[in-house]
């Protein structure tokens, strides 16, 4: 399995392992001490060595043998990111099952249609709500054979003979190996690169969500690939915090945790991830373009706050400009003045969002604003733009510390290859193209062709090697006036501001672009006290005539840098947060277009009546 | 001509720099508005805060209900509106209020019941030690001066059970009757506005239905605006024209009484309805993720 010779090196083998349980098994006996996961709990952080990782993963998969699945059988897990996530999934990969990934804000309907889908077997469910939505569709899987359950809380009076707690699958485990000490051994003996590690659906922005199978090798490709741009080692830590069902976040707290053997640190929830990301100041941070302007927004409303602190804070970001060429060479001056800088302020303001230690900023899954990337560039934290999908395996572009790059998402990894086909769309070639869609030939034949995998967003590459996306193919719009429009550009302009939070472009045949505005509601409710405005909540609030007034005038302002065909001539804001419930985004709040045209079509027709 | 042309070039000029939006205006209240929170924010020793930015209205003739969970800050917002926050050595670091048109800052809490505003503390706080009418008599002494003969006797006409009772010590009364005589010492002087902490607590089932019988006939007959403080959503649903839903110092939904029964997560998470089969205690839900107080 793993030869003496690797085990004294503290890296490892490149040719000798080629799946993650295999590293797995590697890290215990390499570093059986050193800490895999932390998770917080009621405000501790415990913590879980790699020893103890590969013992409980090994537990939960010798238990799903023992529930009679097999290799190859698909399990679903429910659940938000925690520890029992990455032991679920590490102890299917042991036995050889595959794990599919599914989002816990889905409702029942898509849940059911992702697990018809993909033949689940099995599914790890996170608690009462997981399981209440698993229930409800329950008769219409005539597969499923068991639901687990991680957390017990209200579900002792549930009696459906499928239920079965996670600690008595544990102890299923623990028979099942006591009985037979090497069934571990036994299915590793049969692991092959070519095996699907992973099946992750895709968001489903224009229809229903499709399983996309990633292989153990697309997986090694790109750790090997993403190593060589972004310099890890076994000290770094990441929080987990986006969705684990997401490829993205998989690539940094599995693929890259395991390839590299850095740890991956689980918060309390996805509601207190600022403490948490404060108290483990990760060195490597992956955010989502909402993510960093959430952070942006919050930095300038402190920073309009009257008093000395945001005075400072102020001027500092306005100074901050000069430094957001990370690729730019300072003069002496520049360094003393920015080291200044970086004493008075900028330090201070990293460290208040949690990012003081970290290496590598990266934004991905959608495109980000320009000005956004500066604002943090500026402030001392080299953010950088990725490029992936689903179905590339999570990463295959990003932009380079050490070089400078005219388009926006980077250079591609090594041996990935970008092609621009004759309508503009972009075609990606390389060992990142996933394995085909589960059971779905006919969609795998129109994405993959002649082992190129067409995207569906239009791109543009440029003389250097490196490639900006445009947008959609399916989203660019144009106006009864003719005009090409791409929303997504559009869009970053307007969400600049720090009081709008989503802005969606109307504009397909349409006599002048308009928009539906979601207010930031922190950030506006703040500006509203401070103005003596008085609301009682979401709804009040957007309601009230200052705070028109007030998204009026930031439009105004952001329609600046736009040209005037694109500049948004009315607009309408949203008396509801869009959300996953009511099918307005996807899990990863990316918007449903055709669904909110349809949600909101008396508003829309109000604006061009 | 070419005056002209430069016109609509600069009219084009203008109207591709025009941003015009389409403004949903709220629905307006048509009643006069007897108190008005804007923006309160409440600290206690100075570092917990217990109102997060709270903003409500209450037109004159309505009973309006705060509702919320154990430490959402009701109580908190009574005790600001009524200027006994010191007492807890709490103190508002932001926000008005403002009672009848005129802002309550600085005035004495026996001042705001001159001028009109009486509040029923929760746990009664009677004095047990006094006969009925002595507590009357005690209530009455800030109005000295404008209380009549027969304000108490309007007390006893909407209370029977005080009136046979009105020379007993008031610490052997009943709970409910108890409670009849905290209501009654507030309605001397007939104030205007009547905020109430939880008025159903310690009752007995048969006697709350009554309580909040008198509450609404206080309504009717004497015209009293009433501010309610409850954990007994359903009853401040019965009995209320309108609902303010507190949550860890926000308010998280407001409405209609009738808009808010039809709205299923408020039945599922205040009234406890949400689902036919809950049989017990047990079938609660435990969810982690609480609907969206938003539409």
């Amino acid at each position: 399995m793993i030869t003496n010779k690797s085990q004294k090196n503290s890296n490892y083998h490149k040719e000798e392992i080629k799946t993650l349980p295999l590293l797995l098994q590697y890290h215990a006996k390499t570093k059986p001490k050193e800490v895999a996961i932390r998770q917080k709990r009621f405000g501790i952080w415990n913590e879980v060595t790699w020893k103890e990782y590969e013992k409980e993963a090994s537990r939960f998969g010798s238990a799903l043998l023992a529930q009679g699945l097999k290799k190859f059988d698909n399990v679903g897990i429910l659940s938000e990111n925690r520890k029992e996530w990455l032991i679920a999934e590490s102890g299917m990969h042991l036995v050889g099952i595959i794990p599919v990934g599914v989002y816990p804000t889905s409702p029942a309907n898509e849940i059911l249609h992702i697990l018809l889908s993909t033949d689940i077997k099995v599914i790890v469910c996170e608690d009462q709500e997981q399981v209440d939505k698993i229930l409800e569709i329950e008769h219409r899987l005539p597969l499923l054979k068991k639901i687990i359950y991680i957390d017990h809380k209200g579900l002792s009076s549930y009696n459906n003979i499928k239920l079965l707690s996670w600690d008595k699958l544990l102890e299923d485990g623990i028979k099942k190996i006591e009985t037979n000490p090497k069934v571990i051994y036994d299915c590793m003996k049969n692991h092959s690169a070519e095996d699907i590690a992973l099946i992750v659906p895709t968001s489903g922005s224009t229809g229903p969500p499709k399983p996309a199978m990633i292989s153990f090798k697309n997986i090694f490709f790109i750790g090997h690939a993403s190593e060589k741009v972004i310099k890890r080692g076994r000290r770094d830590n990441v929080l987990s915090y986006l969705p684990l069902c997401h490829v993205a976040e998989q690539l940094f707290s599995v693929f890259n945790a395991m390839h590299s053997g850095y740890t991956a640190n689980f918060g309390e929830s996805i509601r207190t991830i600022q403490q948490d990301l404060r108290d483990i100041a990760p060195t490597i941070f992956l955010g989502v373009p909402r993510i960093w302007e959430k952070m942006q927004s919050d930095i300038l409303i402190q920073s309009k706050k009257k008093n000395l602190q945001s005075l400072v804070l102020k001027k500092a970001l306005k100074v901050s400009r000069k430094f957001n060429d990370p690729w730019k060479k300072y003069n002496i001056i520049f360094h003393i003045e920015k080291f200044l800088w970086e004493m008075i302020a900028f330090r201070h303001v990293r460290n208040g969002i949690g990012l003081t230690k970290c290496r590598i900023a990266i934004s991905g899954a959608a495109p980000i604003s320009q000005e956004t990337l500066k604002f943090f560039r500026g402030l001392g934290m080299p953010l950088m733009e990725g490029f992936g999908m689903t179905e590339t395996s999570g990463a295959c572009t990003i932009q380079s510390l050490d070089k400078a790059s005219k388009g926006s998402i980077g250079f591609p990894f090594e041996g990935v290859s970008l092609k621009i086909a004759e309508d503009g769309e972009l075609l990606i070639k390389g060992g990142c193209v996933f394995a085909g869609y589960y059971k779905d030939p006919i969609s795998t034949q129109d994405s993959i062709k002649d082992g190129w995998l067409f995207t569906g967003d239009i791109a543009k590459v440029f003389s250097d090697g490196s490639a900006s996306i445009i947008d959609r193919k399916k989203d660019i719009v144009i106006t009864s006036a003719g005009k090409n429009l791409s929303p997504s550009i559009i869009e970053n302009t307007i969400k600049v501001s720090p009081y709008i939070k989503e802005c969606i472009l109307i504009a397909d045949g349409r006599r002048f672009p308009s928009a539906l505005i979601q207010i930031d509601f922190d950030a506006v409710a703040n500006w509203a006290e401070s103005e003596s405005i008085p609301y009682t909540n979401f709804k009040n609030l957007v309601q009230r005539q200052e705070v028109f007034n007030l998204i009026s005038k930031e439009i105004e302002i952001y329609n600046n840098n736009l040209s005037n065909v694109e500049k948004i001539k009315k607009f309408i804001i949203l008396k509801k947060e869009l959300d996953h419930d009511d099918g307005e985004v996807t899990a990863t709040m990316k918007v449903r277009r055709s669904q909110i045209e349809k949600v909101f079509s008396s508003e829309i027709n109000l604006m061009y009546s | 001509m070419v005056f002209f042309f430069l016109s609509l070039i600069g009219l084009q000029l203008k109207l591709d720099n025009f941003c015009g939006g389409v403004f949903l205006a709220p629905p307006q209240k048509d009643r006069l508005i007897l108190l008005k929170v804007s923006n309160l924010n409440v600290y206690y020793h100075r570092v917990i805060q217990a109102l997060r930015g709270v903003s409500f209205e209450i037109s004159d003739g309505e009973i309006v209900s705060l509702l919320g969970s154990n430490g959402a800050g009701k109580s908190t917002a009574l005790n600001a509106i009524s200027n006994i926050l010191s007492f807890q050595n709490g103190e508002i670091s932001e926000g008005k209020i403002e009672f009848n048109g005129t802002t309550t800052f600085g005035k004495s809490a026996n001042n705001l019941v001159k001028l009109g505003m009486a509040y029923v503390r929760e746990g009664r706080k009677i004095f047990s030690d006094l006969t009925v009418n002595e507590n009357l008599i005690a209530a009455s002494y800030a109005l000295k001066k404008t209380v009549k003969k027969n304000d108490f006797e309007q007390v006893y006409d909407l209370f029977k059970p005080l009136a046979s009772r009105r020379k007993e010590i008031a610490g052997y009364l009943s709970g409910g009757e108890q409670q009849m005589l905290a209501f009654g010492r507030a309605l001397i002087g007939n104030p205007k506005l009547l905020l109430m902490d939880e008025p159903s607590l310690g009752l007995a089932p048969v006697m709350v239905e009554e309580i909040f019988n008198i509450i609404s006939k206080i309504n009717k007959d004497l015209n009293t605006t009433i501010l309610l403080v409850e954990q007994n959503a359903n009853l401040a649903f019965k009995f209320s024209d309108y609902i303010y839903i507190i949550e860890s110092g926000k308010i998280v939904i407001e409405g209609k009484v009738d808009k808010l029964q039809q709205d299923s997560d408020v039945q599922e998470f205040y009234l406890g309805v949400g689902n036919k089969n809950y049989k017990s205690y047990r079938d609660i839900k435990h969810y982690k993720r609480r609907k969206r107080w938003l539409s």
